[in-house]
C-alpha cells in the first residue's frame, strides 16, 4: 500500500466519522481517540527524553528544562485531561461490555463519566495553574 | 394537508461520467406526513429519471432503501419530510463501494453475513413433531430475529469503516440468533469465527449501530451478550 492511499484512506476516514451524525456514544469515541493519542504523544516523548539519559546527560538535563516552561506546564493540564477522561471512559466502556444489559443507560453512563472527569480533572488543573502562577512571581 | 417546499441535497456518482461523487440540488413540494422515499420517487418519475436508488416494499420491510439521510443512516421509507427540516442530504450508506448514486454493492456485507452460518444447524434427525422450544427459550434470541440486512449497523459502525474485514454487527446480530437458539448445535462453530481478530473483539461500544437500527435491534448489548458468551464459555 503507497503513502498515498494510506494518507487518502485516513482522509475518508476522518471526514466520515467527523460528518456522520452519531450520538454521545460516537462524541465519546472520538474523545477517547484523541485523548490516547494525547497520552501516547507524552509516552513517546518520556521514553525518548529517558533514552538520551543513557545517551548524553547534558543533552537531557537541557531538554529537562523545556519541561519546566509556562508553556509545557499548561501542557501538562491537558495530559491530565487526557489520562483522566481515557481511564474514566474506558473503565465506562469495560462496564457496558461486562454488563449488556446495561446498554439502554449508555447516555447516562457517559453523563456520569464526564462529571468524574470534571472531579478528578478539576482540581489538577488548579493545582497546577497554581504552581506556574507561583513559579512566574 | 398544505404542502410545503423542500431540498432535496442527493449525492449523485455516475461511474461512466464523473470521477467523483457531487452534490446536486432538487427542489420539491411535499406533504409534511410524505416520505423521504416519496421524494426520490418524486425526483425519478418527474424530474430526473437518471436518479439511481433501491426501494422494494417501500414499508420498512425489505430494507433495500438505507441510506444516509441529514448524516445519520436511516430507511427513506420510514423517514417523514416533517421530521427532517426544509434542506436534506441524502447519500449513500457509507464503507461499501458505491456503484451509481444510492446504490452500494452490498456483496462484502453479504460475505460477512454468509461467514457466520445464519441457519440452524442440527445433526439430530428431525423429530415426528417440531424441534421443542420453550417460550422463555425463544424469547432468548427474540431481539435479533428482526434484522432485514439493510446494512444500516454496519454501515454506520466506525469500526467497519476502519477496517472492512471486521464482520460488522449486522453478521454478529444474526449469528446472535443462532448461537443463542435453543435448537441449534454449531454455536461453538460460530463463536470460534466471531473469536477472530476481525470479529466482535472489533466492536468499540460506540452505539452507532443501535440508534442507527430502523428495527430499535437492541444491536450493541446483542454483540455484547456474544462476548460474554465467548468469554464464560471459555472459562
Amino acid at each position: 500500500m503507497s503513502v498515498a492511499s494510506v494518507i487518502e484512506n485516513a482522509k475518508v476516514y476522518a471526514t466520515r466519522t467527523w460528518t456522520y451524525e452519531g450520538g454521545l456514544g460516537q462524541r465519546a469515541w472520538i474523545l477517547h481517540r484523541l485523548t490516547g493519542l494525547g497520552v501516547f504523544t507524552f509516552l513517546a516523548l518520556h521514553i525518548i527524553d529517558i533514552f538520551l539519559v543513557g545517551f548524553d546527560p547534558q543533552v537531557f538535563n537541557a531538554l529537562t528544562v523545556i519541561y519546566h516552561l509556562p508553556v509545557m506546564r499548561l501542557g501538562h493540564i491537558v495530559l491530565f485531561y487526557c489520562v483522566i477522561y481515557h481511564a474514566v471512559n474506558g473503565a465506562r466502556i469495560i462496564t457496558l461490555d461486562f454488563f449488556p444489559k446495561l446498554w439502554r443507560y449508555q447516555k447516562e453512563s457517559i453523563q456520569i463519566s464526564m462529571i468524574v472527569v470534571m472531579v478528578l480533572f478539576i482540581p489538577s488543573m488548579l493545582v497546577i495553574l497554581y504552581e506556574i502562577i507561583i513559579s512566574l512571581e | 394537508m398544505e404542502k410545503s417546499k423542500v431540498t432535496l441535497k442527493i449525492k449523485r456518482f455516475n461511474p461512466e461520467v464523473d470521477k467523483t461523487p457531487h452534490w446536486e440540488n432538487y427542489a420539491i413540494e411535499v406533504e409534511p406526513t410524505d416520505r423521504i422515499l416519496d421524494g426520490l420517487n418524486y425526483i425519478k418519475w418527474y424530474q430526473d429519471g437518471t436518479l439511481s436508488f433501491r426501494r422494494s416494499c417501500a414499508h420498512g420491510i425489505c430494507g433495500s432503501d438505507a441510506m444516509r439521510i441529514n448524516g445519520r443512516n436511516r430507511l427513506a421509507c420510514k423517514v417523514l419530510f416533517k421530521e427532517m427540516g426544509a434542506t436534506i442530504s441524502v447519500e449513500p450508506i457509507a464503507g461499501l463501494p458505491v456503484l451509481k448514486d444510492l446504490i452500494v454493492d452490498m456483496e462484502l456485507f453479504m460475505e460477512h453475513y454468509r461467514a457466520v452460518l445464519p441457519y440452524l444447524i442440527n445433526d439430530d434427525p428431525p423429530p415426528p413433531t417440531e424441534r421443542y422450544q420453550s417460550p422463555a427459550d425463544r424469547a432468548r434470541f427474540d431481539d435479533t430475529t428482526k434484522c432485514i440486512l439493510c446494512a444500516c449497523c454496519t454501515t454506520s459502525c466506525p469500526s467497519f469503516w476502519a477496517k472492512e474485514d471486521y464482520l460488522g454487527p449486522a453478521a454478529i446480530v444474526q449469528a446472535h440468533r443462532f448461537i443463542f437458539d435453543s435448537r441449534d448445535q454449531a454455536a461453538d462453530k460460530r463463536l470460534e469465527i466471531l473469536s477472530d481478530s476481525d470479529g466482535v473483539w472489533r466492536c468499540r461500544t460506540i452505539f452507532n449501530c443501535t440508534d442507527a437500527c430502523p428495527r430499535n435491534i437492541e444491536v450493541t448489548r446483542a454483540i455484547g451478550e456474544v462476548k460474554q458468551e465467548m468469554l464464560f464459555r471459555k472459562m
